[in-house]
């Protein structure tokens, strides 16, 4: 379970916090919808999760990790993966598998187990053909499916995903989705900030952001009756 | 920003990254050209010098020496896509070496020495890297390709001075552009 | 874009089998052999070289194509030597039969250097070679040279390069759109024009270097020792090779 108490952010010379008190939590295997205008701390917020940021008041623990304590950072970036809004820059490898290899490799785990998660990744995402590939031959959707291949060769529980599917066309965004839903049946939960309505209606819980606040919480159903 | 692992001793990943963005850059700069009569000026030595000016001596040496150790395993990345350790003890390998000591340590370390730097501190910080640059490009060339001294400067240093000019003046201009934009 | 990762030219001879460590080992100890060489040790380590770009399969036209771009250098201190070397005179004025001998002797090592080079990247796939390069770093540790760092600060490059030079063109494109000419205007014209390039280009990348560096992160990225996918094994055949290799150095260095 991740749970965040009483989270406030504010970013180094900034006089506003964009986080004001969040309270959240967040069981294994859910579905969580963040939603919220541009500008509501949506990211801010999952960077806390997998202790990128570290909070300026509050705490946020993940499976009784706190994101505070520095030496735990490592394992919990192995459980909560992070996927970002722009999958270009995400990607550092030369090649796909490469790219893949990157976070087992700081795991430092042994060579063949590198080996077989980097191969279950891709054939995950359906990219098993790509593996050679040079990411600046890839296209949009192809980068975004790489980047889940990044995180899914950690065996991470939750995924953190900041906008998935900006900049993907109908049938990418379609794809992705249906990813995403497949591997929260397979027990991963998912975070998933969007600003697209149309994306959510399958969550199990719907988080409204506005202003660095939750303003609202439930499910699909009473969230939208509440609109 | 608070990130656990930028606060310990040593250099950050944050630092690492753009190291190794700004040897990216360096490698496109011989890419981007001014037509100029037969031989076009190429960036390539621009961004050597924003390395070090925009980065600090440090980290800009770092990304010159990773420049170098790039292509010095052979891939294209120096002027007109040559590469390998052949261009490092060739004739042209002492600018490399001024590359890393020149443009990214010297220039560097210079603009640092002032908070806000001005137009003609960052100016004369390039030169200062410049000229350290073709000193070792001079001596290098004259050992390797056994030339007298005079004749070393006057393959390896006249034919590239009004590109240089024109290179110091545009790295000037850029660093009191972007200096701000960089917290590392 | 035409850009292309290194020159690595698939193939599965011995040459491109071998493990990069020697390989790059062997650039090495010919390169510095060579630095020094004289007319004996030059013809030999040629046909040593012909001998590998037979065994590679590699072309004359490979080879060519990794000497061009220096090829104007080239020649520059190739006619200074065969001009200004004092000795007897030639048919041609000003040059000396020992100038010629100078110069070819000279320009032929450098042609040499960037052929050796040329051979190993046309016989190593770049991520072979960022492993073996690693592992050639891995003595320095003590020193401070941080050799995993190393490795993964070589691989961005190679990452971004061609990421890079695709954003060249978008920008190139949109502001031809708003009328910008690249080949017209004097010189200052033109130098403003490539500002406005280099400027969007440097901003780009300093964003995009802020994510790359948080992206890492977050995959459990954090200095110091890390495991890898690739494993590199000796052979029998490559300590063969990296044996002759010594030996033939040893013999090149004690003409010296």
């Amino acid at each position: 379970m991740i749970k965040v108490e009483n989270l406030v952010h504010r970013y180094d010379g900034d006089d506003v916090p964009v986080l004001r008190g969040i309270n959240l939590e967040i069981k294994e295997g859910e579905y969580v919808a963040i939603i919220g205008p541009i500008g509501c701390g949506k990211t801010t917020l999952i960077k806390h999760l997998n202790a990128l940021l570290i909070p300026t008041e509050g705490n946020v623990w993940v499976d009784g990790m706190n994101t505070r304590d520095t030496s735990l950072a490592g394992e919990i970036r192995r459980r909560v993966g992070m996927v970002f809004q722009n999958p270009d820059n995400q990607i550092v490898g030369m090649t796909v598998e490469e790219d893949v290899a990157f976070g087992p490799e700081n795991l430092r785990l042994p060579p063949g187990e590198i080996r077989r998660r980097v191969t279950e990744a891709l054939e995950a995402v359906g990219m098993g053909s790509y593996a050679q590939r040079h990411p600046h031959t890839l296209s949009g959707g192809e980068k975004r499916l790489v980047t889940l291949a990044d995180i899914l060769a950690m065996n991470p529980r939750y995924i953190a995903l900041d906008e998935p599917t900006s900049s993907l066309d109908p049938a990418g965004r379609e794809m992705v989705l249906t990813l995403l839903r497949g591997l929260n049946k397979q027990g991963i939960a998912m975070i998933h900030v969007t600003h697209n309505m149309d994306e959510i209606t399958g969550a199990d819980r719907i988080i409204v952001m506005e202003d660095g606040r939750i303003v609202l919480s439930g499910t699909p159903g009473e969230v939208f009756s509440g609109v | 920003m608070g990130n656990p692992n930028t606060s310990g001793s040593g250099m950050s990943v944050r630092g690492m990254v753009f190291s190794a963005m700004f040897a990216a850059l360096t490698a496109v700069g011989a890419f981007i050209m001014i037509p100029i009569g037969l031989a076009p000026i190429t960036m390539q030595t621009l961004f050597v010098h924003l390395s070090g000016a925009l980065l600090g001596s440090r980290l800009g040496a770092l990304s010159q020496f990773i420049y170098v150790l790039v292509g010095v395993i052979g891939l294209p990345v120096f002027h007109g896509g040559a590469g390998g350790l052949g261009v490092l003890l060739g004739p042209t390998g002492g600018y490399l070496i001024g590359f890393i000591a020149g443009g990214g340590y010297l220039t560097g370390r210079l603009v640092e020495m002032r908070k806000k730097p001005g137009f003609l501190w960052i100016a004369m910080s390039c030169v200062a890297g410049l000229i350290l640059i073709y000193i070792l490009g001079v001596l290098h060339l004259s050992v390797v390709a056994d030339l007298p001294m005079t004749r070393a400067i006057a393959v390896g240093v006249v034919p590239f001075l009004i590109g240089d000019a024109i290179k110091m003046i545009a790295a000037t201009f850029i660093t009191s552009k972007l200096r701000g934009m960089i917290k590392l | 874009m035409g850009y292309k990762l290194g020159q690595y030219i698939p193939g599965s001879s011995l040459v491109h089998r071998l493990d990069p460590r020697v390989k790059i080992a062997a650039v090495m100890l010919v390169s510095i052999t060579v630095l020094r060489a004289d007319a004996f040790i030059v013809v030999a380590v040629t046909i040593l070289l012909a001998g590998i770009t037979f065994i590679a399969r590699l072309s004359l036209a490979h080879l060519l194509r990794a000497v061009r771009p220096l090829v104007i250098f080239f020649a520059l201190i190739f006619l200074v030597h065969l001009f200004f070397t004092p000795g007897a005179p030639s048919p041609l004025p000003l040059a000396t039969y020992e100038g010629l001998y100078r110069g070819v002797l000279l320009t032929w090592r450098f042609v040499f250097l960037i052929l050796s080079a040329a051979i190993l990247t046309m016989t190593t796939l770049p991520s072979e070679l960022i492993s073996g390069l690693e592992r050639c770093l891995r003595p320095l540790r003590p020193l401070g040279i941080p050799s995993h760092d190393v490795a993964v600060m070589v691989s961005i490059v190679l990452r971004f390069v061609p990421t890079l030079l695709q954003e060249l063109d978008q920008i190139k494109e949109a502001q031809m759109a708003r009328g910008a000419d690249f080949k017209a205007g004097n010189l200052l014209a033109r130098m403003k024009r490539v500002s406005s390039l280099v400027i969007p280009l440097i901003r780009n990348s300093i964003l995009r270097a802020e994510e790359v560096a948080m992206g890492m992160e977050g995959r459990g990225y954090h200095r110091g020792p890390r495991t890898y996918m690739r494993e590199l094994r000796m052979t029998p055949s490559d300590y063969i090779i990296l044996a002759l290799l010594v030996i033939l150095t040893g013999l090149g260095v004690y003409r010296w």
